[in-house]
């Protein structure tokens, strides 16, 4: 059993660098992780650990957090959007204008490094119950609500959005690649707790 | 049938994988369906077009049995809010997943993480990892408690099957498509089943199941590969479905075709169930590849290029 086990071993061995050698991959086996897009044939960025997908400077921390924020804000600032109307609470309303302001610019921002990205500007988190996102089951239940009822659900809505956006953030300031996206990162993460900490 | 060691008894092993197709074949010898159906995942009617072409029948009672396949078992693990090519680096930036396989992916798995980690899966060689988002029964989460996971060769021509080369390590595939629109939606590639009850036609969306049933999800991913990358930047397109029973130009290099098989201990009412990306059109698999190189090469040599059924072991 042992020498079959080797002799077969063996076999198997020269089988792969049969394969190998027959062009199954490039360079031994370990294709370049590199992505084939058009904007990475422009601007090569800095190589990619073990095959993770790039796109010109942006890997795929970058891209996975720019389309994750863009979600994020979208159903935030429809949230956002609710409080006018809804709230019996001065200093809620007081509070939720400027963040209004301040997320549609984010948004702007997010947006402009995705197109940079060469990535198509589309909601791959559509409809999914991601951490921290007010969901459209949620948005639905809180638009209901009026008052004080409202307040409460806005507020733990808020507080959960701004915990995990600051989170990401500033992960992806270490596992992003981009400089730009780092940087933005590094500004989210600076104003979701600023705002956290104004929440009335 | 198979040299596998005598501490996985054969038959129990066989019965106990095969339980959905032995009812199709509820008249057939035991003997006969253990030889000839041995694959769930060579079901006719399961994608007929896969094997257009073909030219053997997948029921034949002669042995071998001529199915290129060999598979991995791989139970459940672990579940987080992470996903590695998704959101690689960013903990906690998903919806929940549940991962089977290798024991130590999260967030910042790479490569070389998945070559250190531990692995659920038989054969313990496949250091693979495998991941879905969870299911939710009442908001209660359900693990599968079959979770197969089939290397084949089907869905390209003979022909094309002979050439099939190994998965290249390190390699990520994103099959099915989490932002799925609805059951009419055709980049949806969820299939929902009963085990052992045929009868209950299968649907992209969630089925009610008979009470004696479990609901089963099918997903397979694409086989072929552009040959260069092992990721791209929405984590799909360097990987092609075939089409005709060959690969396109573009993605000229076909693959084992990997078919994900998942069994839930839950039947019923489907209005219960979600997923963590919503309904049961959204179903979605990832795989990240650590199969050792001699390991998949020797399968794809022995198994899936001469068109013979393989168990985990990688023998016929």
């Amino acid at each position: 059993m042992t020498a079959a086990t080797a002799a077969l071993r063996a076999v198997s061995v020269a089988v792969l660098a049969a394969l190998l050698a027959a062009g199954c991959g490039e360079g031994g086996g370990k294709p370049s992780g590199e992505a084939r897009s058009t904007s990475s044939a422009r601007r090569p960025g800095p190589p990619a650990p073990s095959g993770q997908a790039t796109s010109g400077t942006f890997n795929s921390s970058d891209i996975g957090w720019l389309q994750l924020m863009i979600a994020m804000d979208d159903q935030a600032v429809l949230l956002l959007g609710l409080v006018p109307g809804h709230s019996a609470d001065a200093g809620v309303v007081k509070w939720a204008q400027p963040v209004a302001a301040a997320w549609r610019g984010e948004r702007v921002r997010l947006r402009k490094l995705l197109v940079r990205a060469g990535v198509p500007d589309t909601n791959p988190h559509e409809g999914h119950d991601m951490p921290g996102m007010v969901t459209g089951g949620e948005l639905h239940t809180i638009k209901r609500a009026k008052g004080a009822a409202f307040d409460a659900l806005f507020l733990a809505a808020m507080r959960e959005h701004l915990d995990q956006a600051a989170r990401i953030a500033r992960s992806e300031r270490s596992a992003g690649a981009d400089p730009a996206a780092r940087k933005l990162a590094a500004g989210v993460e600076e104003t979701a707790r600023t705002w956290r900490a104004r929440l009335p | 049938m198979s040299p596998t060691p005598p501490r996985f008894p054969p038959l129990r092993r066989v019965l106990g994988r095969w339980r959905g197709p032995g009812v199709v074949l509820a008249a057939v010898g035991l003997i006969l369906s253990m030889l000839s159906t041995g694959s769930a995942s060579a079901r006719a009617d399961l994608r007929v077009t896969d094997r257009a072409g073909a030219t053997s029948s997948p029921r034949s009672a002669q042995a071998p049995v001529r199915v290129a396949e060999f598979v991995a078992e791989c139970p459940f693990t672990h579940r987080l809010p992470d996903d590695p090519i998704v959101f690689p680096g960013l903990p906690g930036a998903s919806h929940m997943h549940s991962f089977f396989g290798n024991d130590a992916t999260d967030a910042h798995t790479d490569l070389a993480a998945l070559k250190r980690g531990r692995t659920s899966c038989s054969p313990t060689v496949d250091l693979s990892s495998y991941w879905t988002p969870t299911l939710y029964a009442n908001g209660k989460e359900v693990e599968p408690t079959g979770t197969t996971f089939y290397y084949l060769g089907e869905g390209v021509r003979d022909d094309v099957i002979a050439t099939i080369k190994p998965l290249p390590q390190g390699l990520r595939i994103v099959a099915g498509n989490a932002k799925a629109t609805g059951v009419g939606d055709p980049t949806s590639i969820a299939r929902w089943s009963c085990l052992h009850h045929g009868e209950v036609n299968p649907s992209k969306d969630f089925v009610n199941c008979p009470s004696d049933s479990m609901l089963e999800s099918y997903l397979d991913f694409p086989q072929c590969w552009n040959g260069k990358d092992l990721d791209s930047p929405d984590h799909k397109s360097h990987m092609a479905y075939p089409v005709g029973g060959q690969c396109p130009a573009t993605h000229p290099v076909a693959v084992p075709k990997l078919r994900q098989v998942l069994r839930y201990p839950v039947n019923g009412d489907p209005a219960r169930f979600t997923l963590a990306s919503g309904a049961g059109y959204t179903m979605h698999g990832d795989f990240f590849n650590a199969w050792p190189e001699d390991e998949m090469a020797r399968r794809v040599r022995d198994c899936i290029n001469v068109i013979v059924k393989c168990g985990a072991d990688g023998h016929p």
